[in-house]
């Protein structure tokens, strides 16, 4: 596959795994805030319920203001029971419905609502207060006052009496003592309940509603109807005689000439007990809303521990949800993390062969050529590194070919040297022994023709020796047998060698030497690079008038080497190649002078063995200078 | 003094030749042949002061026969001189030493270099 391809893959697959992640945690998110808005909702219910007792409670008391709010609150309810029920939205966040929760419980709270809910019109809508009750608490107020001042002169009179008869104990009165103490107990106990009567006959009718309830005010209603109980049979005590609850005995009628007073308060009392008796016996609210609020009195906490059932089930519901949602995070946190480690191993394994490459590279450059990279894939790097592989067994190959070219070089080298060499040995070794005499007399001429013969045997083997050289040098193969000698011992020897060829052509060779300089070197190859120097002087400078210099000088740490002469220089721009081999300065037919074009580099091979160097300085026609540095011992 | 005998060994009888005659000149006692075998047949019977000794000869070399020389107690006196038209780089060199010859002399060879280097070998 391609690496575009793979890119594209790897990409896709991230992209893919990022929107597949933001999808589930929109998704679940969506689900969180769809539960907890639902929680919210159910929550609200109950809120909604005991806000309807409450305001019914107060609409009771008489604060009709109230209605409104119990219809509120109704409507609120029924509003959120059928977001529950059928699902929706509040303020755009989705609502769950919870009718599959638990359909039992669901059913429950619906059919109790749809009795709660006409309660609560009831409450909202209906007369509060009976009409009638109201009349009898008015007449109560209103002469309570009058009943309570007349029993208080009854009870006044009775008592001045009473103790009369103790004082005086008057024998015309023989019952009074007795009769006396009993009603003016009574009387006692009646002025103390008239108050009683009032205060309770407003605590029946009285608000706030909630203070009591409805349990409450029928208790108080009872009581208030045994109170005007026992303050009628008190007053009948007085008038009609009877048994007192207070002492327990059978009381007489008082007297007539006592009862005027209680005749009066009779006069007041009859049309007040009726009064009091509707207020006792019909209570302060209609009949229908008192029923209606008794009903949202016993109703609401049930309703309300229904909601809570149902809230316990939703929480529930949301938990396991939350369980699911946390188990789908893990897959997807572990499918997402595969999915990196994937894309991260398939760049890792695209990429490997680049690492294993450059390792190979530098393999190939300490020598190791023909290295192959592993490869697997069949994208551009796999192709890269195919590539790679081809070059480095072409360059294996190339080496090889080389390195075999170079041996065989080195073959025919030795064994053309060897072949040419061979017919060599008659030619001189006989040219010698005729100029010698050894075979007999010549004449000169035949002598002369002889050492010619001899002579160009001698320069043909001189040529092979120097091919030899040159490639030994170049091979590093010549070695150098290194000892301290005197440099001018050196100049000296070679001078020795090249004096007759010198004085052959009339050339002048002198030696300027100063101090003695010791060197470390081979002997041997220095003089031959000496010699070589001062052959190619010879072969440049004039007949006759040539005077070739050799010397030599300390130059700091090194031994300074030069040969000068006056022939005819080279040119500037001849100078660059004169120390490779086969390098001619003068390439045209009729040169003067021939040479194997081999000598200057073989002396540039010795001298940069011995880690000197060699250089030249010369203008065209004003002669040449060669120097050469050795190192000092 | 007694006259220095020399066995010259070398397949070119050309060679042989010369160096014979350069030799006999010189007033050595000189015997030559054309092969190794020769070389060991010959060494069998008589005695040398020196042999000198071609390297490259077809079928049996130059340093098989030095090996042979070397290991045959008789021949113990016997000096041994390398002669050879290649150049053998100071390695070779060495290896010959190494088996026991004494020299080695480079062809083509002078009269005179031939002469005084064999002197300075056989008085070695």
């Amino acid at each position: 596959m391609k690496l575009s391809s793979k890119i594209l893959l790897i990409t896709s697959a991230v992209v893919g795994i990022a929107i597949i992640n933001i999808s589930v945690l929109a998704y679940f998110n969506d689900l969180r805030q769809a539960d907890t808005t639902t929680a919210e909702l159910a929550n609200k219910q109950i809120f909604y319920v005991q806000k309807i007792r409450e305001h019914s409670l107060l609409v009771a008391g008489g604060e009709f203001e109230n209605r409104k709010k119990v219809l509120e609150f109704v409507d609120s309810y029924q509003t959120s029971s059928n977001l529950l029920n059928s699902g929706g939205f509040v303020n755009d966040s989705r609502v769950n419905s919870i009718d599959h929760l638990s359909p039992d419980l669901n059913e429950k709270i619906l059919n109790t609502w749809k009795e709660y809910m006409p309660n609560a019109l009831v409450v909202a809508e209906e007369n509060v207060f009976n009409l009638n009750v109201l009349d009898a608490r008015d007449h109560v107020v209103q002469n309570s006052d009058v009943l309570f001042s007349k029993v208080k002169k009854a009870s006044n009179r009775l008592e001045t009496f009473a103790g009369d008869l103790s004082d005086v104990n008057r024998s015309d009165l023989p019952n009074y003592e007795e009769i006396g103490f009993e009603h003016v107990a009574v009387s006692k106990a009646m002025e103390t309940l008239g108050p009683r009567l009032l205060t309770f006959t407003l605590e029946v009718t009285g608000q706030p509603a909630e203070r009591f309830g409805a349990v409450k005010q029928a208790e108080l209603a009872s009581e208030l109807s045994r109170l005007v109980t026992r303050f009628s049979s008190y007053l009948d005590i007085m008038l009609q005689g009877g048994v007192s609850d207070i002492t327990g005995n059978y009381a007489r009628p008082l007297p007539v000439e006592f009862q005027a007073e209680w005749m009066e308060v009779k006069e007041t009392w009859t049309p007040l007990k009726e009064k009091l008796l509707v207020v006792s016996n019909e209570g302060i609210r209609t009949k229908p809303f008192q029923n209606s609020l008794d009903f949202i009195e016993s109703n609401t906490d049930p309703l309300i521990g229904l909601h809570l059932d149902l809230i316990s089930l939703l929480r529930a519901d949301n938990a396991s949800k939350n369980i699911f949602a946390n188990q789908i995070f893990y897959v997807l946190a572990i499918a997402s993390g595969s999915v990196f480690v994937n894309v991260a191993l398939i760049i890792r394994s695209s990429l490997s062969p680049i690492n294993r490459m450059m390792d190979a590279s530098r393999r190939i450059q300490r020598g190791e050529y023909g290295i192959q990279v592993e490869h697997k894939s069949e994208d551009e790097v796999g192709s890269l590194v195919k590539s790679f592989n081809l070059m480095s067994s072409a360059m294996k190959e190339k080496i090889e070919q080389s390195k075999e070219i170079e041996k065989a070089k080195d073959e025919f080298l030795a064994m053309i040297t060897h072949e040419l060499k061979t017919p060599l040995v008659p030619i001189q070794g006989y040219s010698e022994l005729l100029l010698d005499g050894t075979l007999g007399q010549l004449t000169e001429e035949q002598k002369e023709k002889i050492r010619i013969m001899y002579q160009s045997s001698l320069s043909l083997s001189q040529l092979i020796q120097d091919l030899l050289d040159v490639r030994r040098l170049e091979l590093g193969q010549m070695k150098f047998d290194k000892c301290d000698v005197n440099a001018e011992e050196i100049i000296n020897d070679a001078i020795g060698i090249m004096a007759p060829s010198a004085e052959k052509v009339g050339v002048r060779l002198k030696a300027h030497t100063q101090k003695p300089i010791k060197i470390t070197c081979d002997p041997d190859r220095i003089v031959q690079v000496l010699t070589n120097l001062i052959k190619n002087s010879i072969r440049f400078v004039p007949e006759q008038k040539g005077i070739i210099e050799v010397r030599v000088k300390e130059d700091g740490n090194e031994a300074l080497f030069s040969v000068k002469d006056n022939g005819i220089g080279i040119p500037k721009d001849r100078q660059e190649g004169l120390f490779k081999k086969f390098y001619q300065v003068d390439t045209s037919s009729h040169r003067k002078s021939e040479g194997s074009g081999l000598g200057l580099a073989i002396c540039k091979g010795i001298v940069e063995g011995h880690g000197g160097k060699i250089y030249v300085e010369s203008d065209a026609g004003k002669g040449a200078t060669f120097y050469f540095t050795l190192p000092l011992k | 003094m007694k006259m220095k005998k020399i066995l010259v060994v070398d397949d070119s009888k050309v060679i042989t030749d010369l160096v014979k005659l350069m030799l006999e000149k010189s007033g050595y006692g000189c015997i030559a042949v054309n092969s190794a075998n020769e070389c060991v047949q010959l060494l069998k019977k008589e005695k040398f002061d020196l042999v000198l000794l071609d390297i490259a000869m077809p079928g049996v070399s130059g340093l098989d026969v030095l090996d042979e020389i070397k290991n045959d107690e008789r021949q113990k006196g016997t000096r041994v001189v390398l002669f050879t038209a290649s150049s053998p780089t100071e390695t070779e060199l060495e290896g010959y030493m190494g088996k026991g010859a004494v020299g080695l002399i480079r062809k083509p060879v002078k009269k005179e270099a031939l002469i005084a280097q064999l002197e300075k070998y056989l008085a070695s």
